[in-house]
């Protein structure tokens, strides 16, 4: 057994920050000062003592397998505090990345999303939910499995998930159930019944899930609201209620997607905007105002094009489908007529530039596996990255 | 299921009535799962309102408030009213039941029965049920009486008194139940506060006060029903299982046109898709 070192602050193993963040990843820093000053000015009051105790047993016994523990090996220093970085939006190129490293058979995982949206919708409707509660929770939903495995052995049940990602929705919403109805409602939902002995260890685990799921959003809780910019966007251009009425249909229709992991609220709404503007062949100009808008037009063809491969692709699925039976062949049209526009892509590279920025990806922290066992984790907004970078430059 | 074993069943389930959304639910399930004996159950409802303490009884009629908004979203696509249980029957009986749960000599219920006569109206207009009569200026009053306005502006008991018998609507005939009810209890408040002796000591006396588990009891239920209220805010009513123009109309009056704020906000969200990103 190794002696467990207690003593005074001095004394203190060097240590060395991994900051999983793309520029600083090529050469992970290693800080020869006190830990205890890049970690003061956040969380002031850490028990260095307990720390300590942490880095000590994995100098010990590295676990296999461990992303943080192998390349404490490499480096020779020992891991015990990571920051990580939250990134609401991914680029199209970052998501599939990340996917591949975690989901084995993507049939299997469009087709488990499409589930969950069903059985969130119902329980969305029971509990009279407004929709933004299931926004929220097919957003958390699919960034967990962005950098959490999805397989058949995986030990979380993805519907597990799901409704955990729905209460902590609920609570980030302000539209609080307690999580004992909501999982009674969600087993009588897909048809199971718990004894209450099982039912009290269900209630626990989703506990657990909860603070994984927490981990891995990065305990960012700000909340994205597109449809208030689709009824301002809307208001905007002068649309009538009965008009907007549709664009809300197709955002809702959008939470069957992925796209709320690429785009802002307010490009999704604008896309919204735009198809219905031409599944109703009006002659609203839209298309030069992107400027006054404030989206950029780049990324706003891309969302339009990720909206409409999903209603030709998957249009019987869709609750559009439901008010007009008719429509798919329409978003046919507009599809090609969109694509023979040749519209500029936000995400559109070369084959030179994808093998690059494949590269880049590897090296990306954010997209190695996650480690919930590194001593101290510490989590950050995007924006909050200069002042990280400040830090560390002392 | 006979009727006379439903009715025992049924019996059995108000009695253990509580405050939980559980329990209560339970007993909507019951109630909607023997919806043909609708007649049946909901005579079992008016027997035992009398029975129940004054606890119980409140829980009751937020189950009725359930069981009403459950009927319309199970029942509420037919056509023919005759499809719709239980509704009938308690628009018919209301009044009949708020007089148990508010009772000349115990006010204790009156304040949540306001909130939840307003939610039971609110869900039949929802639904487009013709209710006559215009509660709205009623309510207004019933919200506006404070002890200072009290004898200026309400007369007499009397007044209110001739009024519910004039009235023909149910939800009027209830408003003004509620109003005089309000009335008495600020009478009493005043009372109280100014010193001054019932003029009327047998009144006073038929007062049962709580027991001290039953006023935890009541403040344990009050605590779970305001949590309910706070719900209000933001439940969205949908009366198929599909989204509807509903939300969709109370987002349209939520939400302004674009303004500098938001522009601000754009502005504020583009720069962290651009430090998302990463590229």
């Amino acid at each position: 057994m190794v002696e467990i070192p207690t003593g005074p602050k001095g004394k203190l193993p060097q240590r060395l920050t991994q900051i999983k963040n793309k520029e600083s990843t090529t050469s992970t820093t290693s800080l020869s000062t006190p830990n205890s000053r890049i970690r003061s000015p956040i969380t002031p009051s850490v028990d260095i003592s307990t720390v300590t105790n942490d880095t000590a047993q994995k100098t010990e016994t590295p676990t296999n397998g461990n992303m943080a523990s192998s390349s404490t090996e490499k480096q020779e220093a020992q891991i015990t505090s990571t920051i990580q970085l939250s990134r609401p939006f991914l680029t199209r190129q970052q998501i599939k990345f990340a996917r591949s490293k975690t989901i084995e058979n993507p049939a299997i995982y469009n087709q488990r999303l499409l589930q969950l949206h069903q059985y969130l919708l119902k329980i969305c409707h029971s509990f009279k939910f407004p929709m933004r509660v299931l926004e929220g929770s097919m957003y958390y939903y699919q960034r967990f499995y962005l950098h959490n495995k999805f397989e058949k052995t995986a030990l979380i049940n993805p519907l597990d998930v799901g409704i955990t990602c729905l209460f902590i929705v609920s609570k980030n919403e302000d539209t609080i159930k307690k999580l004992r109805d909501l999982l009674i409602l969600f087993n009588q939902t897909r048809g199971v019944t718990l004894s209450a002995e099982q039912f009290e260890n269900y209630r626990k685990r989703i506990l657990s899930i909860e603070f994984q799921i927490l981990e891995t959003i990065g305990f960012d809780f700000r909340t994205y609201h597109s449809e208030e910019f689709l009824i301002k966007y809307n208001k905007l251009l002068k649309v009538d209620k009965e008009t907007s009425y549709i664009s809300w249909l197709i955002l809702c229709d959008t939470y069957q997607t992925d796209v709320s992991l690429k785009y802002p609220p307010h490009i999704i709404a604008i896309c919204c905007i735009i198809l219905n503007n031409k599944l109703s062949d009006s002659s609203l100009k839209l298309t030069t105002d992107y400027q006054r808008l404030r989206c950029e037009e780049k990324l706003v063809n891309e969302c339009l094009q990720d909206i409409l491969t999903h209603y030709v692709e998957s249009f019987k699925i869709t609750g559009l489908a439901l008010k007009f039976p008719d429509y798919q062949i329409k978003f046919v049209h507009i599809k090609m007529e969109f694509n023979e526009s040749k519209p500029q892509m936000m995400f559109h590279v070369d084959e030179k530039q994808k093998q690059q920025q494949h590269q880049d990806l590897e090296k990306d922290q954010f997209f190695q596996e996650r480690d919930f066992t590194t001593g101290e984790r510490r989590y950050m907004l995007e924006n909050q990255k200069k002042r990280l970078y400040a830090e560390v430059d002392k | 299921m006979d009727p006379f074993e439903a009715r025992l069943q049924f019996k059995q389930l108000l009695t253990t009535i509580n405050p939980s959304h559980q329990a209560i639910q339970k007993v909507i399930s019951y109630a909607l799962k023997n919806y043909e004996l609708h007649e049946d159950l909901h005579s079992v409802i008016l027997e035992r309102l009398g029975q129940l303490d004054m606890n119980a009884r409140m829980n009751v009629l937020v189950m009725i408030e359930g069981l009403i908004s459950s009927v319309f979203a199970q029942f509420g696509n037919s056509e023919e009213d005759d499809l719709k249980p239980y509704v009938e029957s308690f628009t018919k009986d209301f009044y009949i039941i708020l007089e148990k749960i508010i009772t000349r000599e115990n006010l204790i219920n009156l304040n949540s029965t306001s909130h939840i006569l307003k939610n039971v109206e609110q869900c039949y207009r929802e639904n487009k049920v013709e209710l006559g009569g215009n509660t709205g200026e009623l309510i207004e009053k019933y919200e506006a009486m404070t002890i200072d306005n009290l004898r200026k502006e309400f007369g007499s008991d009397e007044i209110i008194i001739n009024k519910i018998d004039l009235s023909e609507t149910v939800f009027e005939k209830c408003w003004l139940f509620l109003t005089l009810m309000k009335r008495r209890s600020l009478i009493n408040r005043f009372n109280q506060i100014n010193n001054i002796q019932e003029t009327n000591p047998i009144d006073s006396d038929i007062t049962i006060p709580l027991k001290k588990d039953q006023m935890i009891n009541r403040m344990e239920s009050d605590r779970e029903r305001h949590k309910k209220l706070k719900e209000s805010n933001w439940i969205v009513n949908r009366i198929t299982s599909q989204v509807d123009e509903q939300e969709f109309s109370k987002l349209w009056e939520q939400f302004n046109e674009l303004n500098e704020e938001d522009y601000i906000e754009i502005d504020e969200l583009n720069q962290i898709v651009k430090e998302s990103y990463q590229i």
